[in-house]
């Protein structure tokens, strides 16, 4: 069964690793990535703030470093720990954990004038 | 009472720890700004992940790949089994062929090796040298026997000079 689970986060992952090398190569911009938002059932006025804030993180991502981004994006889009991030990138916890909190920081005051 | 600072709740996102945990516990208004910041992520991760989705369908969508695999004439290639069998097969009987000639080889390799033999050994057992063997029949000695068997022999002459007396 984890077998299983691993795979299905494996193919997962090697999707949104396209997705990423897309980003990487400009080829996807905001309006699109807000085409991915789905309404479940929230107000107009709902859906226009989590644009607006998607919009927000995105562009805020676009000004991180190469590792600030990279770290950023695999803990909150590819929900990987601190840990596995690191043995990934091939740096230390403590590095992650430095790279986290500037690119979190940064996109925090990106997005501090949205509420 | 002092809230945390920016730095502390970008840390408290982030998932690092702080000192000040506690105070999270306590202050709904610095708990309340790390939920907005949290909910915003989540956000934007489910935009992400819905986009790769949607990405994927398009660029290579399910149902033309099954049917590619269902309805395109594909080229006729044998079972990978059957090859195998078919190895499998050709090899079991060259193993027997080939030690079969092997064997053969080695009994001939053996013939010839005892016929070398036998030659070196009349060679080296010769009462006189070669260039000697039209004056030894002269004398009656076999050509190529062992002196002492030749004058062994019944009825039959001292092959050798010193079995005569030697020369004088």
């Amino acid at each position: 069964m984890q077998i299983a689970i691993n795979l299905v986060r494996d193919f997962a992952r090697s999707r949104r690793i396209r997705f990423w090398q897309r980003v990487k190569d400009m080829a996807v911009d905001c309006a699109s990535l807000n085409d991915g938002l789905a309404s479940h059932g929230n107000s107009p006025e709902a859906q226009a703030v989590a644009k607006e804030q998607v919009e927000a993180v995105w562009r805020a991502t676009g000004n991180l470093s190469e590792r600030q981004r990279t770290v950023f994006l695999l803990r909150f889009v590819e929900d990987m720990d601190l840990l596995e991030i690191a043995n990934v990138m091939g740096v230390s916890e403590g590095a992650v954990k430095v790279h986290l909190f500037r690119a979190v920081h940064t996109v925090r005051e990106r997005i501090g004038a949205i509420r | 009472m002092k809230h945390l600072s920016p730095e502390q709740i970008s840390s408290v996102v982030a998932g690092l720890r702080i000192p000040e945990e506690d105070h999270l516990r306590n202050c709904a208004d610095c708990a309340r700004e790390v939920e907005r910041v949290q909910s915003v992520l989540t956000v934007f991760r489910s935009s992400v992940r819905e986009l790769t989705d949607k990405m994927d369908h398009s660029e290579f969508p399910v149902h033309e790949a099954v049917s590619s695999r269902t309805h395109a004439a594909r080229p006729h290639r044998a079972p990978m089994g059957w090859v195998l069998a078919a190895a499998a097969l050709a090899a079991a009987e060259a193993i027997p062929i080939y030690q079969d000639s092997r064997d053969r080889e080695l009994k001939a390799q053996e013939e010839r090796d005892a016929q070398l033999l036998d030659d070196v050994n009349a060679q080296l057992s010769r009462s006189g040298p070669m260039a000697m063997d039209p004056l030894m029949q002269l004398m009656g000695a076999p050509v190529g026997v062992p002196a002492k068997e030749a004058s062994k022999a019944p009825g039959s002459e001292p092959a050798t000079m010193q079995d005569k007396g030697g020369i004088q």
